[in-house]
């Protein structure tokens, strides 16, 4: 299972250090959220994949307000700057939680590198307007195009959150999520602190399908205890 | 001076003329951005335009702000974003997080954009664009950060005498295109100082390439010009006919382009541009990036304009 470290509360407004906690501590990930410091999750990722390597970004972007085209290419040069590091986690903004779907799929459709129309019951690409006497085109492409093969384009549901407290909680909860419902993947919600206990204690854990009851006892004799007096 | 003159033009474009892998004018954008910041130079400069094969970046805040986590001073701009065709708020919201994680770093230019297409693709009537520019300007400046720096406040671009008053009512600089000369200029900056209540900062942009060698100088105008013609041809529309369908139009566009291009020594660039400084224009903006300029020769005309033109600059100020 891979695991990506998302902060909470105020350390929201810290990315960068939650990040950085994430990629040393071996962790997969880090997810963005909005916060009233940083409103625009995909701006923080294009800047925190700059200061951390390899980490893959997730941010979290509320579709059915505005534009789903103007999410779309927001989405591609955001996947552009962190050099295909971008995983966009889509959530029903509220309010607008009708038009979710139809804006899911607009994005899904813009996001891949084809010309495309789309006609949907809120949102027409293009309009086709009578005013816009020099506009020609019955299909648009959308550019840039992903950095890698393909956008990541996640429900919140393919992203399951996990709120981080005691390790062996945490470790249980995850394996119920794999066991109940497959999960992949999975955002622990959890201060910045806990990124070391996250990799060390419950990312090995969750990989495989079980563990012989030896190294369990191993680890939180050896490794769990050291740590446990390091603090 | 060095902090009175910004680069541009970053679009990231991989054209027909220049191909280019687009990953890679991501990354260097970065690279260029610690350059220009370590010559001491202003600001980088990006722009916007959507939906077109090169490439060109539709959301130049999102490309620059990993830019600015490469940087720690430099600041950087848009020239322009197109305002009517966003959604004002999340705007005003890419814009703050882009504030807040540079550190105040953040110069947006804001311009109406002119291609039906771009409009129609996101359900917008273009001949709509300046009712939709007054109402997402006035809710920007309205989000602007509380406590910012005036000084800080957005840049309309523009030299229409709409646009002048607009810059001037809502407290915003003022940035004028490249053609922009002589007697108009003079006239514009004046009509703009006399409107203006804020701290009314008027910019220029130019597009520059310094260079001691003839045919560089000629490479380079027979380039910019190919480079105009593609982007003027395809885009600029009158009457449903193309700039490629009205040969005498694009000439003449052509024409006032070359014109208007400060290419040759460094001296002569810097003498150039005393004509807008003079005119009271505070900031320049100079033109070096281009598809067709390469990635090294970019990089030789920002140490030219940092440590060749702009010394030159500061001691005609200094004489004056």
């Amino acid at each position: 299972m891979r695991l990506a470290l998302e902060p909470a509360g105020a350390e929201r407004a810290q990315p960068v250090a939650a990040a950085r906690a994430a990629w040393a501590a071996g962790l997969d990930g880090v997810l963005l959220t909005a916060c009233d410091a940083l409103p625009a999750p995909l701006v923080t990722a294009a800047y925190v994949a700059a200061t951390v390597p390899d980490l893959l970004v997730a941010a979290e972007v509320e579709l059915g307000d505005r534009h789903p085209l103007e999410v779309a290419e927001e989405a591609l040069t955001a996947d552009q700057a962190t050099g295909g590091r971008l995983v966009v986690v889509a959530r029903p903004a509220a309010g607008a939680e009708d038009a979710y779907d139809e804006a899911l799929e607009l994005v899904r459709t813009a996001a891949v590198a084809r010309p495309f129309a789309f006609a949907g019951e809120r949102w027409r690409v293009p309009a086709r307007l009578a005013e816009n006497t020099d506009a020609h085109d019955e299909l648009v492409r959308v550019m840039p195009p992903p950095a890698r093969a393909r956008l990541e384009l996640w429900r919140a549901g393919d992203l399951p959150r996990v709120r981080h407290g005691d390790p062996a909680a945490t470790v249980a909860a995850l394996r119920a999520g794999r066991a109940e419902h497959g999960w992949e993947w999975a955002a622990l919600t959890a201060p910045v602190a806990a990124a070391a206990e996250l990799g060390a204690r419950v990312r090995p854990r969750v990989q495989l399908d079980r563990l012989p009851d030896g190294l369990e006892r191993h680890w939180e004799q050896t490794l769990d205890s050291e740590q446990r007096s390091e603090r | 001076m060095l902090d009175r003159i910004g680069l541009s033009l970053w679009t990231q474009q991989s054209t027909a003329a220049a191909p280019a892998s687009i990953p890679a004018l991501y990354r260097r954008l970065g690279e260029d951005a610690r350059l220009v910041e370590s010559l001491g130079l202003h600001s980088l400069w990006l722009a916007e335009h959507r939906l077109w094969y090169d490439g060109w970046c539709p959301a130049p805040l999102h490309a620059a702000a990993a830019a600015a986590a490469r940087t720690e001073r430099l600041r950087f701009g848009t020239a322009m974003m197109l305002l009517p065709q966003h959604d004002p708020a999340a705007l005003a919201a890419a814009a703050r997080t882009f504030d807040a994680l540079s550190g105040g770093r953040l110069e947006l230019g804001v311009g109406l954009g002119y291609r039906d297409a771009e409009y129609d693709a996101l359900g917008l009537r273009r001949d709509r664009r300046g009712k939709a520019m007054e109402r997402n300007l006035g809710e920007l400046v309205e989000r602007w950060p509380a406590g910012a720096d005036d000084r800080r406040r957005p840049w309309v671009g523009g030299m229409a005498p709409a646009a002048i008053e607009r810059a001037a009512r809502h407290g915003c600089g003022l940035l004028l295109p490249q053609t922009l000369t002589g007697e108009r200029l003079a006239e514009t900056v004046a009509a703009y100082r006399a409107a203006a209540t804020g701290p009314a900062r008027v910019g220029i942009t130019k597009d520059v390439h310094v260079t001691e060698d003839g045919e560089r100088a000629t490479a380079f105008r027979d380039a910019l010009r190919r480079h105009f013609a593609e982007e003027i041809g395809s885009w600029w529309a009158l009457r449903g006919r193309l700039g490629f369908d009205q040969r005498e139009g694009l000439e003449r566009q052509l024409a006032r382009i070359d014109e208007c291009a400060l290419v040759g020594p460094a001296a002569a660039v810097a003498d150039a541009l005393a004509e807008p400084l003079e005119a009271g224009v505070e900031f320049l903006l100079l033109r070096v990036a281009f598809d067709f300029v390469a990635a090294d020769e970019l990089r030789d005309q920002a140490v030219a304009v940092a440590e060749r033109v702009a010394p030159l600059l500061a001691g005609e100020r200094s004489a004056a």
